[in-house]
């Protein structure tokens, strides 16, 4: 059964990311949210509604972490949370990556905008298991320097955790050092076998096309790939009809798709 | 399933009995048509109507509810107080019957709908048999849903003593203390009600598409310019899915009240053909164009659901988009076009 109740959390710590990014630490009282990397749950503001955020921070009893870009009517409404400030939460929902299938193999994330978002939880896993995962590759693009989001944390995630981190942007500014350009130009600079490596691409919609063209030319395998989609995730349980694809509901049987199980859904991606 | 009749002369102390337990909802007269309307007053029934403008959903979804409310100084939620009793629908034409069992499919697959499964439950849903087409829109044979008790505790078919009755099994229990308004039926009365049967199976007999494929062939047509052709009579209104008695779509919004003391999480009918509903925050819409809104309708109703519920179709043919449609879109010409020519007369 289910209610359209929150349960009532506290945001522990607000961090600002970019200028338009804002990083919430949120408790719940009573337990440990319990979600996989990938999964998003419903933020709301009493009086002011939903939003459907995912979940940017590795499974842990600590609480967890959302990235909220403030461009809604909620999202903007959350600017003015402080720590020590409540929530509600609803959630998890969906299905994340299924970590069976990406562990033992290496991984290449690659990572659009917002993307990282749900990503880092992912990452973030990786560095807590990190035996247990083979190379570990993470491409970042954003628009500029400024839009990056999590950047102090990259070097961690090189030297804890050997990941082979690149990053991207679209426009430079002066004393950036980095690449330039698209995402999809970083991904064959990868030295990763296609056919033992798993990867996990979350982005705009418009860089899902040709990230997956770059995939293909590269032989990676259909089954390797998978894909965290955005919908309108309005109730969470596939009634409500806001993030249907076609016969799928993204907040049910995604945001995470194995890249064959959507090829030929039109609306997946295109 | 145990057959009694209804005599005419019992039909008045069989609604007090309705009344007595149950909120009894039943078709009226209102603005020209017919409506389901909660009953004050039983002699406004109209067990005559052909068919009515809205079909039964909104007795267990409404078009706008309060989910919970939210106490703005503790933050606590609460659902609002159940009613008292349940509900009965009286008068269900078999496609609103087929709606109904779609309708409790789609809000009761798991995790079930808590407010829905709350407005439904205990409920007595009374099928009236149709005996004539109700509007030349409907399509009910076409879909094959003009028959039957299927997804009624009773089921009504009118006679000329009164009503012949079907009782689906384990109903019986809920007209335990109306069991003196019921009387065994007569073989006279069994022969009128079969040879009624075979009324209905002529009267609608015509059109029928092929139920066992449509899914599939509705979804070869995805890439058709006939979609666009389709959407230039299409105003993106939103009057198809008001009407219709399978569309579940809704909206969640919390609004302030009670001087803003309160906040009230609210549920109130959506439908995918308006512009914003595939939209999200950033400009992005993942179903901007009409073509695409209407084909995700129809999809929606012909495969989408139907397989997801292991269904023939999810509409129910009722005829009620077509007739409130200002472009005069029916699914069944969109069904029929997926079916080009395989269209079987019987």
């Amino acid at each position: 059964m289910f209610d359209f109740i929150p349960e009532i959390a506290n945001v522990t710590s607000v961090r600002p990311v970019t200028a338009t990014e804002t990083l919430y630490h949120i408790r719940l009282p009573n337990r440990p949210l319990g979600h996989l990397p990938g999964q998003f749950v419903q933020v709301s503001l009493p009086g002011i509604g939903e939003a459907p955020i995912s979940i940017a921070s590795a499974p842990g009893r600590d609480g967890f972490d959302l990235c909220v870009r403030h461009v809604g009517n909620v999202t903007e409404a959350l600017r003015r949370l402080r720590a020590g400030d409540c929530v509600g939460i609803r959630g998890p929902f969906g299905r994340g990556v299924p970590l069976d299938e990406v562990m033992g193999r290496n991984v290449l994330i690659i990572a659009g905008g917002l993307g990282l978002a749900p990503l880092r939880s992912l990452i973030q896993y990786i560095l807590y298991f990190r035996a247990k995962f083979k190379k570990a590759a993470v491409l970042v693009g954003a628009r500029s320097p400024d839009a990056l989001l999590f950047s102090k944390e990259y070097k961690a995630w090189r030297q804890d955790g050997d990941i082979d981190v690149r990053v991207t942007v679209d426009v430079a500014k002066a004393g950036w050092k980095g690449d330039v350009g698209v995402i999809t130009d970083l991904i064959p600079h990868v030295p990763l076998p296609p056919a033992d490596t798993v990867s996990i691409v979350c982005g705009p919609p418009v860089m899902y096309h040709y990230v997956l063209r770059t995939l293909s030319r590269l032989h990676q395998p259909q089954d390797h790939i998978f894909l965290s989609l955005e919908r309108r995730m309005k109730c969470g349980t596939g009634k409500c009809g806001h993030c249907q694809i076609n016969g799928l509901y993204v907040c049910r049987e995604g945001p995470v798709f194995r890249y064959d199980r959507i090829v030929h859904v039109p609306e997946a991606v295109s | 399933m145990v057959d009694r009749v209804l005599p005419k002369e019992q039909v008045s102390a069989f609604l007090d009995y309705l009344r007595r337990r149950y909120r009894l909802w039943a078709p009226v007269a209102q603005g020209g048509g017919f409506v389901f309307a909660e009953i004050d007053h039983p002699e406004s029934i109209r067990l005559d109507y052909p068919t009515t403008m809205l079909p039964p959903k909104a007795a267990f979804l409404p078009p706008n509810e309060i989910l919970l409310s939210i106490d703005m100084e503790s933050l606590e939620s609460a659902p609002p107080p159940a009613e008292d009793k349940p509900i009965a629908l009286l008068g269900v034409h078999p496609c609103d019957l087929h709606g109904l069992m779609r309708l409790d499919m789609a809000m009761r697959e798991e995790p079930s709908d808590a407010s829905y499964v709350s407005a439904r439950r205990g409920a007595l849903i009374i099928g009236l048999a149709c005996v004539h087409r109700c509007r030349p829109e409907a399509f009910c044979d076409s879909m094959e849903t003009f028959r039957g008790a299927a997804g009624a505790d009773l089921y009504l078919t009118p006679i000329e003593d009164g009503f012949w009755v079907e009782v689906r099994d384990g109903a019986e229990e809920s007209l335990a203390d109306a069991a003196d308004c019921f009387r065994p039926p007569s073989d006279r009365q069994k022969r009128e009600k079969d040879d009624i049967n075979r009324q209905i199976d002529l009267e609608f007999s015509g059109r029928r598409l092929s139920l066992e494929t449509l899914a599939d062939d509705l979804e070869k047509t995805y890439t058709s310019s006939y979609w666009a052709k389709l959407a230039d009579r299409c105003f993106s209104c939103g009057a198809c899915t008001a009407v219709c008695p399978t569309c579940v779509c809704f909206d969640v919004r919390d609004d302030l009240a009670g001087g803003c003391k309160t906040a009230d999480r609210c549920r109130s009918w959506d439908s995918c053909l308006l512009k914003d509903f595939a939209a999200v925050a950033g400009n992005e819409n993942f179903r901007p164009k009409r073509h695409q809104r209407l084909r995700h309708r129809m999809m929606r109703q012909g495969s989408y659901l139907a397989k997801r519920f292991n269904l023939p179709a999810f509409c129910v043919g009722c005829g009620r988009c077509p007739a409130m449609c200002l472009g005069k879109i029916s699914p069944l010409e969109a069904f029929e076009f997926s079916q080009k020519g395989r269209t079987v007369h019987v």
